[in-house]
C-alpha cells in the first residue's frame, strides 16, 4: 500500500509514514481520483483559458473545484494563481477609487470622510501598493494558512497535509477578483473569500462543515487575524511613512 | 513518540525557513517601521474591554526587535516564545540545509496528539488568562 499524503510505499502493519510522518489510519484515502486544476494544466488549456476555468471552477462551483483538487502538486502555481487574481482585484478596486476621487467623500458618512483616505489611495502611493501589494500576498497566504492548519489539526480535521490546506487559501484567493466591481466588490470579496475557505476545508480534508466553519471564523471572531493582517498593516506602514496618512488633520 | 530522520527529497518544502523568514521580516519591520502609530486597535477588546488572546503581540515583536526578551514576554508570553522558538527552527533548518543533514520527524500516536492538543489549548488559555489578569 501506499501514503494517501506523499505516495511513498508503506507496509500495512505501519502506523506512520517514514516519509513524510502522517498518521496512515487517519489520514484521508480521499487523495486519489484528484485532477489538477485548470490552471496547474495551462500548459494543455493555455495560460488564459486555465485561470478562466479556474476562476470559474472555484467561485461558481467551489465543492466541485475543492474535493477534485490535487492536495500535494507544490505550492508555485497556487501562489501564481493567488498573485493575479489577487493584483487584478487589488490594483481594480483602486482605479476605482482613483477614479470616483469626488465622487466618494459625498457618499460616506461624515466621520470617516478626510483626506487621509484618499490621499493614500494617489500618486505615489498606488506605485507603492502595486510594488508591495505581491509581497504582501504572499506573506497573507502563508500566515493564514498556517494559522487555518494548527487549528484543523487541534479540531482533528487536518486529513491531508499542510500543503492541502495552503492550496485552499491560495484558490480562494480569487474571490479578491471582485474588488474589481465598484461600491459593493471588496465586501462580497471578503464574505465569499471566507465561505469559499470553509468549503475548500471542507472538501480537500474530508471533515465536516462544522470543523472547517469553526476554524475559519474563529480566528476573526478572536482577533487573531491580527496575524494575518500583519503583512497588510506593514505595507500600509510603508504607505503612512511616506508622509499623509498620520500627518495631516482629518476633515 | 520516535524520532526518525527523514531523507530529503529534491523539490521538498523547507516550511520552517519559510516560517522563520516571515517572523525575522515581522522583527525588521517592527525594529524600522512605526507600526504602533497606524495600528488599529483590538476589535475584541473595543467591544468586550478584555485583551483578546493576541493582545500584545505587536508590542512583544518591537520588544524582540529591540532585544529585549524580558519586556516582551511580560507583553505577550506565549507569542514572545513562538517566536524565539521559530528563529530556533529557522537557525536550525538553515544549517540542516546548507550542510545536508537529513530532517528529524518526530512520529507520535494517537494518545500523545491528543495531549498535544490539550497542551495547546492549555497554554493558549493560561496565557489569556494571564492577559486578562495583567491588565485588569
Amino acid at each position: 500500500m501506499f501514503c494517501p499524503q506523499c505516495g511513498r510505499e508503506v507496509s500495512a502493519d505501519q502506523p506512520f509514514c517514514h516519509g513524510c510522518g502522517v498518521n496512515i489510519r487517519d489520514a484521508s484515502p480521499a487523495v486519489e481520483g484528484r485532477t489538477r486544476t485548470p490552471w496547474e494544466d495551462r500548459s494543455t488549456v493555455g495560460g488564459l483559458r486555465g485561470i478562466m476555468e479556474t476562476l470559474k471552477g472555484s467561485l461558481f462551483a467551489p465543492g466541485n473545484f475543492f474535493k477534485n483538487m490535487p492536495v500535494t502538486g507544490g505550492l508555485t502555481d497556487p501562489i501564481v494563481y493567488a498573485l493575479i487574481t489577487g493584483m487584478v482585484g487589488i490594483m481594480a478596486f483602486y482605479l476605482w477609487q482613483t477614479l470616483l476621487h469626488d465622487a466618494l467623500p459625498v457618499m460616506m458618512p461624515h466621520d470617516i470622510k478626510g483626506p487621509a483616505a484618499f490621499d493614500a489611495l494617489s500618486g505615489i502611493h498606488i506605485a507603492v501598493i502595486a510594488f508591495a501589494a505581491p509581497f504582501s500576498i504572499i506573506l497573507n497566504l502563508f500566515i493564514w494558512s498556517g494559522l487555518l492548519h494548527l487549528l484543523l489539526l487541534l479540531v482533528q480535521g487536518a486529513k491531508n497535509g499542510f500543503e492541502a490546506t495552503f492550496r485552499v487559501a491560495a484558490y480562494s484567493y480569487g474571490a479578491n477578483i471582485f474588488l474589481a466591481v465598484p461600491f459593493c466588490g471588496w465586501p462580497l470579496a471578503i464574505v465569499w473569500s471566507i465561505v469559499l475557505v470553509i468549503i475548500g476545508l471542507k472538501e480537500s480534508h474530508g471533515t465536516t462543515g462544522g470543523k472547517s466553519a469553526f476554524v475559519v471564523l474563529f480566528p476573526l471572531i478572536m482577533c487573531c487575524a491580527a496575524a494575518v493582517l500583519f503583512s497588510v498593516l506593514i505595507l500600509g506602514t510603508v504607505a503612512a511613512s511616506l508622509g499623509t496618512m498620520t500627518n495631516q488633520p482629518w476633515k | 513518540m520516535q524520532l526518525t530522520r527523514k531523507k530529503r527529497v529534491a523539490g521538498d518544502i523547507e516550511f520552517g525557513i519559510i516560517y522563520g523568514c516571515i517572523v525575522l521580516l515581522m522583527l525588521v519591520a517592527a525594529r524600522t517601521l512605526p507600526l504602533l502609530t497606524v495600528l488599529p486597535i483590538c476589535f475584541f477588546h473595543s467591544v468586550t474591554a478584555l485583551p483578546c488572546p493576541t493582545c500584545g503581540s505587536t508590542r512583544a515583536v518591537r520588544e524582540l526587535a529591540f532585544g529585549n526578551l524580558g519586556s516582551a514576554f511580560l507583553m505577550n508570553p506565549l507569542i514572545a516564545v513562538l517566536i524565539v522558538v521559530a528563529l530556533s527552527v529557522l537557525a536550525a533548518n538553515v544549517a540542516m540545509l546548507v550542510f545536508r543533514i537529513q530532517r528529524p520527524v518526530l512520529l507520535f500516536t494517537s494518545r500523545e496528539y491528543l495531549v498535544i492538543r490539550i497542551s495547546i489549548v492549555l497554554f493558549v488559555l493560561i496565557n489569556w488568562a494571564y492577559l486578562i489578569i495583567a491588565r485588569t
